[in-house]
């Protein structure tokens, strides 16, 4: 039986949204499950939710930032129960936001740390941000691989701008240090 | 002019385009004159660059990107309401909930479900009424156990539409108190425990339990009946 021409024209519609933003979907999507498969199936998951409530998303607002809120509640909702102990984050033990940002130790110099980058490994990259907290991750990654904006990240994860942008400043800050220590362990650099 | 640590502060917010329009040119400002602070705007953003290139991860092949958009397409379409469930409530979690639910239910209202509606319990507790009204004047015969208790005298008062005075007495070594009223057409016996209160009537061939589930107070009952005559 044909479909109808209403169906068909969500369908293609929907199908070139997914398509523009399925590579970063499945970039944040692989680094928040660490494994290729359940990325997979999160993205798919994601998109069969995205595609369910197609039809009352606003044209004009923020398709990337609905679906990324879409693909962060999906994989809290199915992730929740396997998210690994030490994801946990006392906010309280975390230095205070810009309290010591500028400890010349943390900061080194351009030399120094064009060899931090040179020697450290695609493998350390992933562990450094695998290590950090789950809150500290998922703004890194939708900041500095979806691009998406303070705004975006805060309607996403349902917390104040500022929240977002002091999550962000820790989060990059505890992987620089992971990077840097990477490099020490290595030799590469003095410490 | 800005000073080297509010430059700091602004780097991040600079990198992400996130700067008010004369924050950014204060920001640009500073940069041009200061070394240190562009060592450090530089090392941010090679550390920002360095990052996405290394998680910059191949994406599956086209042919696998649009099999899960299909696909994605495709299930919405033949899950049906199953779908529209929470994840979280599927299944085990939902199996979980009812359970404890019911649980919750027999702890509160007791093992026994309600059985009888109230029409069924309503009759009773009129013949039951009925049988002892039309005897007020005689004389009832108690066998008390017990001393006053307020809280089952009144219970029994509102619902039995009489007025008796149920005297209950603790049992020994135990908090349940109990009070025995028998008529020749009817007995009536009250438990009270520290939690709720326990009546039963027993009028002639048949008998009723009416039960309360809320300390002290009678705002809530059941009522279990049998047919036939009861035996002790």
């Amino acid at each position: 039986m044909p479909e109808p021409v209403e169906l068909r024209s969500k369908q293609g519609e929907f199908e070139a949204v997914a398509l523009e933003h399925f590579n970063t979907l499945y970039s944040t999507a692989l680094r928040l499950t660490r494994n290729a498969s359940e990325a997979q199936d999160l993205v798919q998951e994601t998109l069969l939710k995205a595609y369910r409530f197609f039809d009352r998303f606003e044209p004009g607002t923020n398709v990337k930032a609905w679906l990324f809120t879409i693909l962060r509640n999906t994989y809290i909702n199915t992730y929740r129960k396997t998210l690994r102990q030490h994801e946990h984050v006392d906010f309280d033990r975390i230095e205070p936001f810009y309290a010591d940002s500028a400890n010349d130790a943390e900061w080194l110099d351009q030399e120094s740390f064009e060899n931090v980058l040179r020697h450290v490994v695609q493998d350390d990259v992933k562990r450094a941000l695998d290590a950090l907290p789950e809150a500290y991750r998922l703004v890194v990654l939708l900041a500095d691989m979806a691009d998406l904006s303070y705004k975006d990240i805060a309607a996403i994860v349902g917390c104040p701008e500022g929240t977002v942008m002091s999550r962000l400043f820790r989060g990059r800050r505890l992987l620089r240090k992971s990077l840097q220590e990477f490099a020490r362990k290595g030799g590469y650099i003095k410490g | 002019m800005l000073s080297c640590q509010e430059c700091e502060r602004y780097i991040p917010i600079f990198l992400d385009h996130a700067l008010e329009v004369r924050e950014s040119l204060d920001v640009q400002a500073h940069l041009q004159s200061c070394l240190s602070c562009h060592d450090r705007i530089e090392s941010e953003r090679r550390l920002r660059m360095f990052v996405r290139q290394f998680l910059d991860v191949p994406p599956p092949p086209e042919e696998i990107k649009r099999a899960i958009i299909l696909r994605a397409m495709q299930d919405e379409r033949q899950c049906g309401w199953r779908a529209y469930l929470p994840v979280p409530v599927r299944l085990r979690d939902f199996a979980m909930g009812m359970a404890t639910a019911a649980l919750l239910a027999l702890a509160v209202y007791g093992i026994l479900p309600d059985l009888w509606s109230d029409p069924d319990i309503q009759k009773v507790i009129h013949e039951a009424s009925l049988a002892y009204g039309t005897h007020t004047t005689q004389h009832m015969p108690l066998e008390v156990v017990s001393a006053d208790d307020t809280a089952v005298t009144q219970w029994l008062n509102t619902h039995m539409g009489n007025h008796i005075k149920l005297p209950c007495l603790p049992y020994p070594g135990s908090e349940e108190r109990c009070a025995h009223v028998s008529t020749p057409w009817g007995t009536y016996h009250a438990l009270r425990f520290p939690w709720r209160a326990h009546v039963t009537a027993y009028p002639e061939d048949a008998s009723v339990r009416l039960r309360t589930s809320r300390r002290h107070v009678a705002t809530r009952w059941s009522g279990l009946f049998h047919s036939g005559r009861y035996t002790e």
